[in-house]
Formats: C-alpha cells, sequence, structure tokens
C-alpha cells in the first residue's frame, strides 16, 4: 500500500476519532499533539496547545502551582513530549483533523480544474516565521494576562484570535457560533473580529495553496523542538539521489532540503510533516527512507513510485 | 564525372553499406538471440528501418524527429505527434557526411545527417532539436551545409542549471512553446484531457521498462535484446510497444521459472555499462561485452534506461500542473553530463551496485562526445570510493579496433572478481 493511500485511511479515521469520539466515549485527553480542537462538540482529544495556554495562565497565578494543577500540567506535557517522540510529525501528517480539512479543500480546488497559487519558497521561508511568533504569543499572552498587562478576555489567545480550526471545525459538529462577532466589550470586539478576518483570509489561502496554514502553525514548531527525542525522521541516502526535483515538487509544503541535501542523511526540516509523499514518489530506490528509531518504515523505490504491486526484484 | 554524379554514387554506396549494416546487425541478433522470447516483434520493427511513412501507416500520427530526450514525448503525444528518434547509428553513413565536417564531432550526429542525406523525407518532416551539447546547438547550421531544412524546424533551449526556481520557469515556459509549435504545425492544442491520456500511456510504457529491468539486473536480458528492445520504442505506438514487452517480461519470468535460463552467462561478472549512447546498427559495444562475457546488468545510457525519465509524478491534473511535471521531470531527473553541476551522475550506479551487486563500470565513450569525456574522469572518481572497477572504452563506428577492445575487456573481467576471490 502506497503511503497516500495508507494516510488517506489514518485521516479519516483520526478525524472521526478526534471530532466525534466523545460521543462514544472516547476522551484522549488535553495533550494531543495536533488540532483535535476542543471547541468542536462532542470531540475525542484536546490539541495541546490549548492546554498549554491555559496551564501557563494557571501556573503564574495559582498558589498551588507546586501542586495537584502543577502536577497535572507537568503530566499532559509529558504525555505531550512522549507523543510526539514517537510519531513526530505524522502527528501533523496523518493524524491532524485540520491537515485533513486543508487536504480536502486542495482536492475540491484539483477537481475544479484551478491551478492554485504559487508562492516563491523565499517568500514562504519568511512566512514561515510566523509560527514562532505565534508561539511567542501563545506563551506570553497567558503571562500578560497574569500579570495584569493584557485584559482577561484576551483568555487563550492563540485560539481566541488566530486559530482558523476554532470557528471552522466546529462546524463539523454542527456548531456555527464560533463565526458570530461578540461586541460585549471593545476587546472582544478585538479578538473575535480578528479571528474572522484571520479564519477568512486562511480559508482562501488554504483553498488556493496546500496545507496553507501549517506553514505557520506554532504546534508545527512546537513538535520539532522537540526533534532530538523524536523517533520518527525522515532521511535520504544523497548518493543516490537523481536530483530530478519529485520530492520537491509533490512536496505541499515546500520544502526544498530533501532534493537539494547533497551530504547529510538528516532531512528532517522544521516544515516537513511527514506525509511521506516524497518517499513515494521518489524513483531513486532508497534514496528516501521513513525511519522509526533508525529502522526503515518505509523506503522510496522505482517499484514504488510507480505503484507496481508485484514487484519482484530490486529495481 | 559530374559533381551530381559523383553524389549520386556516394550516396548509392551509403544506402548499401547502411542496408548492409542493419541487415548484419539483425541477422547476428537472430542467429545469437533468436531464440530469446518475444523478440520478433523487435526485430520486425528495426528490419523496416526508418521509415517516416512506414512509422505514420503503423502510429496513425504524423512523425516529428527529435533528437536528445529532454523533450517530453508525452507532449507529442498528446497533441497528435509521434516523436521519431532517429537512430544515429549507421558507420555508412557517418561516413557520408564526414568530409564536410569536423573530424572529432560526434559520430551519432554525423550518422543522422547522413541518414537525413540518404532519405529525403526525413529533413521535410518537422525537426526539434533540444539545445544539448555544442553539437546540438549547432545542428541546424550544420544542416544547412547539406541544404536547408525545408520543414518547420523547432529549437528547444535547454537551460543548463537545474536547481534554482528561476531556470525551472524558464524550461516550463520552453515546453509551453514546443507545445506551441507542435499546435502551429498540427492544430491540435494541449489539454487536459489529451495530456493526460498520453501520461496515462507512458506511465505503462515505465511500468513495463522498469519491470524489464528487474529481470535485467538478475541477468535474464542480454545486452544487445536490451538495446533492441529500447530502441524499438520509437517505431510504433506507446501501447503496443508496452504490450510487447510486457510479452517478453511475461515469458522470460515462465523461462526463468522453469529453470531454462534465457542468457547463458546470467549474473556472471557483472558491469554497468555507462556513458555515450549506442543506437541501431552499431552494437560493437555491445557485442563486445556479450564476448568477453561482462553481463550488463544496468546502464544509464539515453539510448536505452535512460530513454524516458523513470517516473513522472503528478499532483495536479491542470494543464499547467502536468506540464510542470513533465517538465521536471525530463530536465531536472535528466543525468546528461551536458549539465551544471550534475552531482547526482552516479546515483543510478550506485543503486545498481546495491541492488544487483554490478563490480565494475564499462564506460562507453564515442571520440569526440566531449561531455562524456568530461565526466569520466569526476565519475571514475567518484566510484573509486565505492570499490567498483572502472574501465573507459574510447572508440567510433570503426570495426577495426574490435580485436583490441575485446582483449581489454577481457582483462578487465577477472579484475572485477579480485576482492571476491581474496574474500574467500
Ligand atoms: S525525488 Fe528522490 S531522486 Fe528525486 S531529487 Fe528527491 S530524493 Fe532525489
Ligand atoms: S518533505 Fe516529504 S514528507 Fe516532508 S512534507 Fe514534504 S513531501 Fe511530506
Amino acid at each position: 500500500m502506497s503511503l497516500k493511500s495508507l494516510r488517506l485511511l489514518v485521516q479519516h479515521a483520526s478525524f472521526v476519532v478526534l471530532i466525534y469520539g466523545g460521543r462514544f466515549g472516547v476522551r484522549l485527553g488535553p495533550g494531543v499533539p495536533c488540532f483535535a480542537c476542543p471547541y468542536v462538540n462532542g470531540c475525542g482529544g484536546q490539541c495541546y496547545l490549548m492546554g498549554l495556554q491555559g496551564y501557563i495562565g494557571f501556573g503564574i497565578s495559582a498558589a498551588d502551582f507546586w501542586g495537584f494543577e502543577g502536577a497535572r500540567a507537568l503530566f499532559w506535557f509529558l504525555v505531550f513530549v512522549v507523543l510526539v517522540a514517537l510519531l513526530g510529525k505524522l502527528w501533523c501528517g496523518f493524524v491532524c483533523p485540520f491537515g485533513l480539512f486543508q487536504d480536502w479543500l486542495t482536492m475540491l480546488r484539483r477537481r475544479l480544474g484551478f491551478s492554485g497559487l504559487k508562492i516563491a519558497p523565499e517568500t514562504m521561508a519568511k512566512l514561515g516565521i510566523v509560527k514562532y511568533v505565534l508561539l511567542a504569543w501563545l506563551v506570553l499572552g497567558p503571562i500578560m494576562i497574569n500579570l495584569g498587562i493584557l485584559h482577561r478576555d484576551f483568555y487563550l489567545p492563540f485560539c481566541q484570535m488566530f486559530c482558523p480550526a476554532k470557528p471552522i471545525l466546529p462546524v463539523f459538529g454542527g456548531e456555527l457560533r464560533h463565526f458570530a462577532l461578540d461586541v460585549t466589550n471593545l476587546v472582544t470586539t478585538i479578538v473575535t473580529s480578528t479571528s474572522l478576518a484571520v479564519t477568512g483570509g486562511t480559508l482562501a489561502a488554504m483553498f488556493a495553496r496546500p496545507r496553507f496554514f501549517c506553514v505557520f502553525c506554532p504546534l508545527l514548531a512546537m513538535i520539532h523542538f522537540l526533534k532530538p527525542v523524536t523517533l520518527l525522521a525522515l532521511k535520504k541516502e544523497p548518493a543516490l539521489c537523481h536530483g530530478c526535483g519529485t520530492c520537491r515538487r509533490v512536496c505541499f509544503m515546500d520544502v526544498e532540503k530533501v532534493w537539494l541535501e547533497k551530504a547529510e542523511s538528516d532531512v528532517q526540516c522544521v516544515d516537513c510533516v511527514n506525509c511521506g509523499e516524497c518517499v513515494d514518489s521518489c524513483s531513486a530506490s532508497g534514496a528516501l527512507r521513513l525511519t522509526f528509531a533508525g529502522k526503515p518504515l518505509a523506503k522510496s523505490s522505482r517499484a514504488r513510485s510507480l505503484g507496481l504491486k508485484k514487484h519482484r526484484g530490486a529495481a | 564525372m559530374s559533381e551530381d554524379t559523383r553524389h549520386s554514387r556516394l550516396l548509392a554506396r551509403a544506402r548499401d553499406k547502411r542496408t548492409g549494416e542493419w541487415e548484419a546487425e539483425l541477422a547476428d541478433i537472430r542467429a545469437a538471440r533468436g531464440d530469446f522470447p518475444g523478440l520478433d516483434y523487435f526485430l520486425s520493427l528495426h528490419a523496416e528501418g526508418p521509415s517516416p511513412e512506414k512509422i505514420e501507416e503503423r502510429t496513425g500520427m504524423p512523425p516529428v524527429a527529435l533528437l536528445c530526450l529532454q523533450a517530453p514525448i508525452e507532449i507529442f503525444l498528446a497533441q497528435g505527434f509521434f516523436p521519431v528518434k532517429i537512430l544515429g547509428g549507421s558507420h555508412g553513413c557517418a561516413n557520408l557526411t564526414s568530409p564536410k565536417l569536423p573530424a572529432l564531432m560526434c559520430p551519432t550526429l554525423k550518422a543522422v545527417l547522413g541518414e537525413t542525406e540518404l532519405d529525403p523525407r526525413l529533413p521535410r518532416i518537422p525537426w526539434v532539436l533540444p539545445l544539448t551539447c555544442d553539437w546540438m546547438v549547432k545542428f541546424k547550421e550544420t544542416r544547412a551545409l547539406f541544404g536547408d531544412f525545408p520543414g518547420p524546424v523547432h529549437l528547444l533551449e535547454v537551460p543548463r542549471l537545474r536547481e534554482s526556481a528561476e531556470t525551472g520557469d524558464r524550461w516550463v515556459r520552453e515546453v509551453s512553446k514546443l507545445s506551441g509549435f507542435l499546435a502551429k504545425i498540427g492544430g491540435k492544442k494541449l489539454n487536459a484531457k489529451n495530456l493526460s491520456k498520453a501520461m496515462g500511456t507512458m506511465e505503462e510504457a515505465r511500468k513495463a521498462q522498469a519491470e524489464l529491468a528487474v529481470l535485467r539486473r538478475k541477468g535474464l536480458v542480454p545486452a544487445r535484446v536490451h538495446a533492441l528492445i529500447q530502441g524499438a520504442f520509437f517505431f510504433d505506438r506507446a501501447e503496443n510497444w508496452t504490450r510487447s514487452v510486457n510479452l517478453v517480461i511475461g515469458a522470460v519470468r515462465k523461462k526463468a521459472g522453469n529453470g531454462d535460463a534465457p542468457n547463458e552467462t546470467g549474473r556472471e561478472n557483472p558491469v554497468f555499462l555507462s556513458g555515450s549512447p549506442v543506437f541501431f546498427p552499431n552494437f560493437k559495444i555491445l557485442k563486445l561485452l556479450e564476448t568477453a562475457k561482462l553481463n550488463v546488468l544496468a546502464d544509464d545510457l539515453c539510448s536505452s534506461e535512460r530513454l524516458f525519465p523513470r517516473h513522472v509524478a503528478v499532483t495536479d491534473r491542470t494543464v499547467e500542473g502536468m506540464t510542470r511535471a513533465l517538465a521536471d521531470a525530463y530536465h531536472r531527473g535528466c543525468l546528461c553530463p551536458v549539465f551544471a553541476e550534475n552531482a547526482h551522475r552516479a546515483s543510478v550506479i550506485k543503486e545498481a551496485q546495491n541492488e544487483a551487486g554490478v563490480r565494475g563500470v564499462v564506460f562507453h565513450l564515442l571520440k569526440g562526445c566531449h561531455p562524456y569525456d568530461l565526466d569520466s574522469f569526476s565519475l571514475e572518481e567518484a566510484l573509486r570510493g565505492w570499490g567498483l572497477k572502472f574501465l573507459k572504452i574510447e572508440t567510433d563506428y570503426s570495426a577495426e579496433d574490435g580485436q583490441n577492445l575485446l582483449t581489454r575487456l577481457e582483462a578487465f573481467r577477472p579484475t572485477l572478481n579480485v576482492e571476491k576471490r581474496t574474500a574467500k
């Protein structure tokens, strides 16, 4: 089975579990390293980013930071680390429901025969810095709230203002209310209007360019920070690469390193979401590998790229 | 004797020589490999010769002459043309044009020019000339020495750099210009439907080629048989070629399954053949390799395993998306030495070492083929690090050096097994 087919299967199964799981008793808790949005009614797990903002907000102000609440925060952080260590960016490529939502938009656009938006790699690289800004915002925002620098209505500042999944994913749970403008006060007006503007813009951009939001995703940056303990990785054998650039072209994250790397075997870079498209499409046998603890899970080959089922032999 | 009479005599002599070469090579292959399963189709296509009328009759598409393989075949097929690679392997044809050309010029192009002299219908069909090596860049002007091309000619500019977005975009524009040229001469435009269909056809051809390569790595396909199969691609519809290759694959598997190997020397002395292309009827190097009992299990010749890209991955089925996919595969994936920064040149050799256990590389260099000559030095350097033996054979289309080359190949053979023996 190609990684592409496997991915589609896992993505859809994960979507059902993470979006509807709560309705049939699945509760994975707040340590999930992908956009399993807690705003969805009856979700099966919760995105760690929400937990993180909540714990930081709580931790600064609570007297019992070193007590039960602190231990709980630490526990979920450790759960998050272990999950990332095990599956790395497979969370993004194979599990994230918002990733799948973006893939649906791309499939729809292609079905409609639109070519999509080409953004220069240099521009995307520059825009990629935004994910670190958002990460800083989701860590510093709650701290500022607790220090009284920011109004309390900025609570969960990333989710409320900048996360497009917050209004979009609840639609799959039958809720549209996150698209409403809250004019209770100036802060709620700023927060909700920002959210709507970001969501509208991102929605259009996600339709025009595959996985547009992933480039800005602070969770992607967090997962990448844990690279030294992550068991899953994308590797390259430069001596076997033909330089054909297929990996670059099929990569919806516009990763260039996999194509251009000529010396190192480590090609796992921040924007790679381990979707495996490059491994599936590369016709150089053994040039690319998706590995777990150094052992190959999948390897590029001429046969795999051509979808040859009964491939008896090596070429 | 008038100039015209002299020229007619030269033409007649060259034609006889060429016919003789074609017939002799076919007879030789038939005698040596006649029992190879499914070979008749490929032999009979070659026996008919490179006639544009016959190709049009067989394929139902008007032929366009194509030199070098950077022009995506799919674009031609989608727009209703059949790309024909003019086989430049005849010594007689090369000799015919030699007096007007530099002594150290690529013999393949000399022979192609000779073909255009022998068959006046050839220059009249449309030509697409990818500007790859210097000889190709000057090809149109060189042909003018024998008379201008009466038909339409398209010069396809091939960027020498491949790792920048700018040259990638420029090349996509060049491919679009090629499509514009074909639309102008044929009236049929590229659209998502015809391009997608052509890509599907070629993907099937690629699958057949990949399956054949698997058998070849196992030592089941002799060198000349493989070359004949690949060369036939430009004689018939891709669908027919694919079907016939699949028949060969099935028959060879069956034969091998019954313990009846279709290649008596199998995987003994496994080598990789690299360097300048080998075109029918000049299978000299292949025959010498067979005689020296060196088994070619893989190659990187643009006349053989690099005939078309291994795979064209398509993520976007719009015309633009598919054109880009083709452009990338035919340009960035091409290991031709004319490109700058060709660091990946040896990758397929490494792959063959890993997968088929080749122990040495025979580098076939046609005199006058400067890019390959230059390339051979860096390649040898790279291969040394991988423990592969290297033999450079510099030759031309004449038969005179045959014995000398055979001696060198035979002397090369035992060196392949040196480490193996020491290890035991
Ligand atoms: S697809 Fe494979 S062979 Fe092509 S550039 Fe990427 S790694 Fe190299
Ligand atoms: S580099 Fe490969 S695995 Fe990573 S995102 Fe791109 S296509 Fe997917």
